[in-house]
């Protein structure tokens, strides 16, 4: 079953993009990866994805945004947004564009592997690592349990 | 009656002046903590790409590993290995900032330290370099270690600005008034009117990643060597960084 789901891996720090392509291409995944937001909608626009695991921070253009633009394109799409930093302007308008999960960074690999395995649905899914913001989000009930 | 008036207006004075100092006290300690916290958030943030990276290879060592995949092992450790220096690099950064080495200065052949510099950078193909440096014909006293570090960063910056897109990077020379000017021109992105009164605070960045150390660690290092580091800008042309340092006396 797992190697018909397609995964887009997108993430300006290159070794972060290429060990995460190269782990879930030895769990049977089928990966492609892109290194900015521009590149993910690009993507996007010659194949579906199952999921996409995106960064948040990017240059070019944010994973917010990406996020954005990508669901006018599939709009079924499945989104993993992480990030290792705080951007709190750019959590809130995840949240806004209808990020309605938020999973804590860093995540373990099997647990990364059940989040992709959990994405079939919908919900976008949004990690980050700032115990403010975590703390706020969770109090919104935004965190899933 | 004047005396007693004049005591109770002393009073007053005092307790006014104690509770100013209190609350300057506990401003700065605000201040100090906002800082520390501004700090922790920085490096924090930066440090978790290279422990994720770190974690990944763990995980990707242990299946080479279990599949006596010797290739896939060596390709691992060479990654990890590289996230220890990027890794390392941010706590350096960190210390070197807070605690900047009196310099060891000797004198230098400044083409040595330009190609040593760029030996730290890798400049895309589309980015043309130039370099001319005939402008210097004195000798030059610096820390050379020092020095390295300063072009590096502008060089790296500059080529930042140029954001994948390309253009030109030129270093040129120039004397006068008792220094030697190293100018290093991008024909980048620029640099905003706001963001040029804060670009060599510390914490200041205008990146998605990074701490916003790298050009006031530069600006202390030309200082600690008695020079100068300056900076223009047009917005959407391009930036100019030069560094000015004594020239040697000669007797």
């Amino acid at each position: 079953m797992n190697d018909k789901t397609t995964i887009l891996v997108v993430d300006d720090n290159e070794d972060l993009l290429e060990t995460f392509a190269m782990i879930l291409k030895r769990r049977g995944y089928d990966v492609q990866t892109a290194c900015d937001g521009v590149g993910a909608v690009d993507k996007f626009k010659e194949h579906n994805f199952d999921v996409t695991l995106m960064d948040v921070v990017m240059p070019e253009m944010n994973g917010v945004d990406a996020f954005k633009k990508i669901k006018e394109i599939q709009p079924d799409a499945s989104i993993i947004l992480m990030t290792a930093y705080s951007d709190e302007e750019l959590v809130k308008s995840a949240v806004d564009e209808g990020v309605t999960t938020i999973i804590q960074k860093p995540i373990r690999i099997d647990s990364l592997i059940k989040l992709i395995n959990d994405t079939a649905g919908n919900e976008p899914i949004l990690m980050v690592d700032d115990d403010t913001i975590y703390q706020t989000l969770r109090q919104t009930s935004l965190v899933r349990k | 009656m004047n005396t007693k008036n004049e005591k109770s207006v002393e009073n007053v004075l005092q307790q006014n002046q104690a509770e100013l100092e209190a609350m300057q006290e506990k401003l700065i300690r605000a201040e100090r903590l906002a800082a520390i916290g501004e700090l922790a958030s920085g490096v924090g943030h930066e440090l978790r790409n290279p422990l994720n990276v770190i974690r990944n290879c763990a995980y990707l060592l242990k299946i080479a590993i279990d599949e006596k995949d010797e290739a896939g092992t060596a390709e691992a450790l060479k990654v990890l290995d590289k996230q220890i220096d990027v890794a390392n690099k941010i706590v350096t950064d960190l210390l070197d900032f807070t605690r900047i080495k009196p310099p060891a200065q000797t004198r230098v052949d400044l083409q040595k330290l330009i190609d040593e510099s760029l030996t730290w950078v890798t400049i895309p193909e589309q980015v043309k370099l130039s370099i001319d440096l005939k402008g210097i014909t004195q000798p030059l006293r610096t820390d050379p270690e020092q020095m390295t570090r300063v072009f590096t960063n502008l060089i790296s910056n500059a080529i930042q600005a140029m954001n994948g897109k390309g253009g030109d990077l030129t270093i040129t020379t120039a004397t006068g008034g008792g220094y030697a000017s190293i100018i290093f021109s991008d024909t980048g992105c620029g640099i905003t009117d706001d963001t040029l009164k804060k670009i060599f605070e510390p914490l200041f960045t205008t990146k998605p990643k990074g701490i916003g150390l790298g050009l006031a660690i530069a600006k202390r290092l030309v200082e600690e060597n008695s020079g100068r580091i300056e900076v223009a800008s047009e917005t959407g042309k391009g930036a100019t960084f030069t560094v000015k340092l004594p020239l040697e006396q000669r007797s």
